[in-house]
This record gives C-alpha cells, sequence and structure tokens, in this order.
C-alpha cells in the first residue's frame, strides 16, 4: 500500500527508488514569541520528489489569523499534491502547474469551516522538472536557487509599508499578490531551497536580497558528501534552527527545505528566466 | 561531532525599527504642580525600562521634541542605549504647531533613512503630552497629521495633563487622553510597554496594546 505523503515530512516517491542524485533536508521549529503565547508553529511544509522531478511548498501561518497553522498545513498539502499529480500525468507546463496548486491551495482555505481569514497564511512553491523550474510565491518567505559561486532569489518577498505587513493567501485580491516565475534550462543549478521569513535575517542579506553564499553553498556542499546521511542531515538542521544565535535574529517560527540536483560542472550562465503575468 | 551547520557564519542584518518620536510640552505651565518635574522622572523611566529589555532596546529609536518657548530638538532619532537624557526646564509659550511639524519632519528623514539603507521599521509613533493650549497655529500641521495617519504612515497619541484644551487636541487625534494625576511615570512605562509588544510582532500580527492604560489616563469624551 503506498502512504499519502504528509505535509512536514520526508516523501519521496518510493524510497527503493531514490535518485542516489538528490539529498534533502527540511526542518521546522517554533519561535520563541509562540513559545510565549502558548501558539503551535505556523510554518508547515511539504515536498516530493521523483527521478526526474521534484516539488516543493511551504506556508507560514499568520500570528493574527486563530487558525494560521491549519491554514498553512492545508494550504501546502494542498498545493503540493495538485502539483505532484499534475507531474506524474506527465504535464510539461509547469507555470500554469503553480498556477493550479496555489488556486487549488486557496480553494482548500475556502472550504474550511471558519471564515477564510481565520486560515492567513503565505505560500511558496516550486516545482522542477529536468532543467526546468517554476516558482510562486505569495508574501514573505524566499525561495533561493542555488547555483555555484550565485544562489539568487527567485522573487522579493512581497511586503507592505512596514515590517510586520505582508499579503496572504486568504485575501480577496490574492491574485493580484502572487509572483510566478519561470525559469528555462537550468544546467548549472545545484537544487533550491524554500525558507519562511523567520529564517531570513540569518540567512538572507536584506540590503541587497542576496542569499548568503556561505550558508547555501555551505550547507549544499556538507549535504551532498557522501559521509552526510539524512538522519544526520535533519538533527542537524532542527538543533541549528533551535540554537540561540538563530534564535536571537527572530521570535518567529523557523522553516526550510533544501533539495539537492546533480550537475556537472560550475554555474557560468545566467539563470534565463522570464516573468509570468499573475492570474 | 562537528558538522557544517555549528559552525556557519550567519549573515548579520540591522534590526527593523520602532520609530517613536515624543513631543513634550515644557511651557511655562509645567511648573504648576511640579509637572515638569514628574515628566523628567517619566521619560527617564521609560529610557531605563527599553534599555534592560534585550530585544527592545535594539529596535526602538527614540526621538525627543520638546516645545516650551519653541520647539527644540532635544535629541533626534537614535537608538536608545545610546541616549543619555538630560532633564528639561519649564519655560515659555506653547508652540504645539511648531513641534508637530518638527516631529513629522524627524520621521519622515528617518524614514528615508531606513528606505536607504534597506532598514525594515514598523509603523512609526507620535506621542504628544500637553498641559494647555498651543501658542501657534495648530491648524495646518493638525491636517498633515491627520492626512499621514489615514495614509497609515503614523500612529498618533494625543495625552492631556489638567489644564489641556482638549477641543484642540482633538483636532490632532480624534480620541486624546486625559492623564490622572499626574502619573507621568505609568503613561512612559505604558507607552514602553507598547513598543515591546511591537518589537514582538510577527508579520501580519495586529498588535494588541498593553493593558493599564487605565491606571494612567481616560479617554476625553
Amino acid at each position: 500500500m503506498t502512504r499519502k505523503p504528509q505535509p512536514d515530512e520526508v516523501s519521496p516517491t518510493n524510497h527503493n527508488q531514490k535518485p542516489p542524485s538528490r539529498a534533502v533536508i527540511a526542518g521546522r521549529v517554533r519561535g520563541a514569541g509562540h513559545e510565549r503565547t502558548g501558539q503551535p508553529c505556523q510554518d508547515f511544509y511539504f515536498y516530493q520528489w521523483d527521478r526526474d522531478w521534484a516539488v516543493a511548498c511551504l506556508a507560514d501561518g499568520a500570528g493574527s489569523a486563530r487558525f494560521a497553522h491549519i491554514g498553512a498545513r492545508r494550504a501546502v498539502f494542498a498545493a503540493g499534491t495538485l502539483a505532484v499529480n499534475a507531474l506524474r500525468r506527465g504535464t510539461t507546463d509547469l507555470t500554469q502547474c503553480t498556477k493550479d496548486a496555489l488556486a487549488a491551495a486557496r480553494l482548500a482555505l475556502e472550504q474550511q469551516p471558519a471564515p477564510i481569514s481565520d486560515y492567513a497564511c503565505t505560500l511558496l512553491l516550486v516545482v522542477q522538472q529536468g532543467d526546468r523550474l517554476a516558482t510562486a510565491q505569495i508574501g514573505d518567505g524566499w525561495i533561493v536557487l542555488l547555483r555555484g559561486q550565485s544562489s539568487k532569489a527567485a522573487h522579493l518577498p512581497s511586503r507592505g509599508q512596514y515590517v510586520n505587513q505582508t499579503n496572504f493567501l486568504t485575501q480577496t485580491t490574492w491574485c493580484s499578490h502572487v509572483q510566478y516565475q519561470n525559469h528555462e534550462q537550468l544546467p548549472a543549478l545545484n537544487g533550491f531551497a524554500l525558507l519562511s521569513d523567520g529564517l531570513e535575517r540569518a540567512t538572507i542579506s536584506l540590503q541587497d536580497a542576496t542569499p548568503s553564499h556561505t550558508f547555501f553553498n555551505g550547507l549544499y556542499g556538507w549535504l551532498t558528501k557522501a559521509e552526510t546521511t539524512p538522519k544526520q542531515a535533519k538533527k542537524a538542521l532542527l538543533t541549528f534552527l533551535n540554537s540561540d544565535r538563530v534564535r536571537e535574529t527572530s521570535d518567529d517560527d523557523k522553516s526550510m527545505v533544501l533539495i539537492t540536483r546533480c550537475h556537472s560542472g560550475e554555474a557560468t550562465e545566467p539563470i534565463p528566466s522570464k516573468l509570468v503575468q499573475p492570474c | 561531532m562537528s558538522h557544517f551547520l555549528e559552525e556557519v557564519d550567519l549573515v548579520r542584518n540591522p534590526e527593523p525599527r520602532i520609530p517613536c518620536v515624543l513631543l513634550l510640552d515644557t511651557s511655562g505651565s509645567m511648573i504648576e504642580d511640579d509637572n515638569i518635574h514628574a515628566l523628567n522622572e517619566g521619560v527617564q523611566h521609560m529610557i531605563d525600562d527599553i534599555k534592560a529589555d534585550s530585544l527592545t532596546r535594539k529596535r526602538v529609536e527614540l526621538a525627543i521634541v520638546t516645545f516650551g518657548g519653541r520647539a527644540i530638538v532635544r535629541h533626534d532619532f537614535q537608538d536608545v542605549v545610546d541616549l543619555t537624557f538630560t532633564p528639561f526646564q519649564a519655560t515659555g509659550g506653547t508652540p504645539m504647531g511648531e513641534a508637530i511639524t518638527t516631529g513629522l519632519r524627524l520621521l519622515e528623514n528617518r524614514k528615508q533613512e531606513y528606505k536607504k539603507h534597506n532598514v525594515n521599521y514598523f509603523r512609526p509613533i507620535m506621542w504628544l503630552m500637553t498641559d494647555g493650549l498651543a501658542t501657534d497655529d495648530i491648524q495646518g500641521p493638525a491636517r498633515k497629521v491627520a492626512r499621514t495617519v489615514q495614509e497609515a504612515g503614523l500612529n498618533m497619541f494625543c495625552v492631556g495633563v489638567e489644564g489641556a484644551d482638549f477641543d484642540q487636541l482633538k483636532t490632532i487625534s480624534p480620541s486624546p487622553m486625559r492623564l490622572k494625576d499626574s502619573k507621568f511615570t505609568d503613561m512612559f512605562m505604558w507607552l514602553s510597554n507598547s513598543m515591546k509588544a511591537i518589537s514582538e510582532s510577527q508579520p501580519g500580527q495586529k498588535v494588541a496594546m498593553p493593558p493599564g492604560h487605565d491606571v494612567w489616563g481616560e479617554i476625553q469624551a
């Protein structure tokens, strides 16, 4: 019997056929702010992959929403499963896949019993197939494309004028706040990472919106070493997220998913990409 | 066992800031009931309280403008940890309009600095305290405050000490507070707690102001 993948857990399509070219590290921890108020961690993620494709999404529930943790969990599961099913059916239109996935996540929140604003959350999504990759983002958080010496952010987080404001999937105008991007032919791509905004102050240079080369490429290098086991990696990430030096950068929940892919040679070409209009 | 994540250097970003400007009446009438002394004590307590909180002290930036005779910038925006407070003297008239204009200018300049250096910030706070009636034009500055508040550019608070003209304060903020029994220290401690609540807030969170404002004040109907 095939077990359904669950949010926030490792969910390769088939453990026996795990492609040797991929390594994954993922974890989430509750922030000090939620520890003080007794609220649960409101970050959730989902990921799944097969030999030729990978899907990852991550949602951060709004601190002000009553059921933000449920909203974030439902959103990543709905978006993730739709994208996985589309790829399994053989879709090659990754942009449409990300649009359908976000629509599925929004629908999942509309179908909840309480008013939709009670389930407010952001959403990040990456769909990768061979050398192609499509990303979507509403709200804050970061999608990082790992490329040799020059990792870059797929989008800038959408913020309001002030630091404690962002956009959510539950807004009436959510469509106009989603950023989509389609990246074609990425032979130099080492992998990608999704992270909630709770981790941004430790890993992203906010002055120029540049992912930390030391962090992301160092992590990639460590993760892809033959002696690093998945169990070790997960434990190390959770220890890191809970460490004092990371916690003092933010009181918020912190989560990350990083998936590598195999390629030969260093990144030499810029990432060709084109902006896709929001739905 | 040592691994990469134990040793990796983290990015050092500047803290997001909470800009707060205090507009404080130091006109001659503040000598009555020794209000000027209570005001000085209150401000000193607030600064000490912010300095004692590890997160808030990294995020709050305070500017202080006094208006007694003329509007004077006592402290332009700076981290509270770097602020050394010198007590105010009460003297002169009440140029409240000039003080508001000065406060708005300081805030606008600070916001431009934040944007220039990519520093994230919370909605600015302007806190006006007076015991009298403005002795200069208040209409223009009040309209500018109303417009800035409407554009979500400011949280404006007005507090009147006994003797203040509340009808005039209502042209600046619709719900001014009346300070009870010169409880300046309680008022400033509440403001400090409010800034702590903001500094701990998460994205999208509506920040509830801490309880206890009824200890020092009441909304003037």
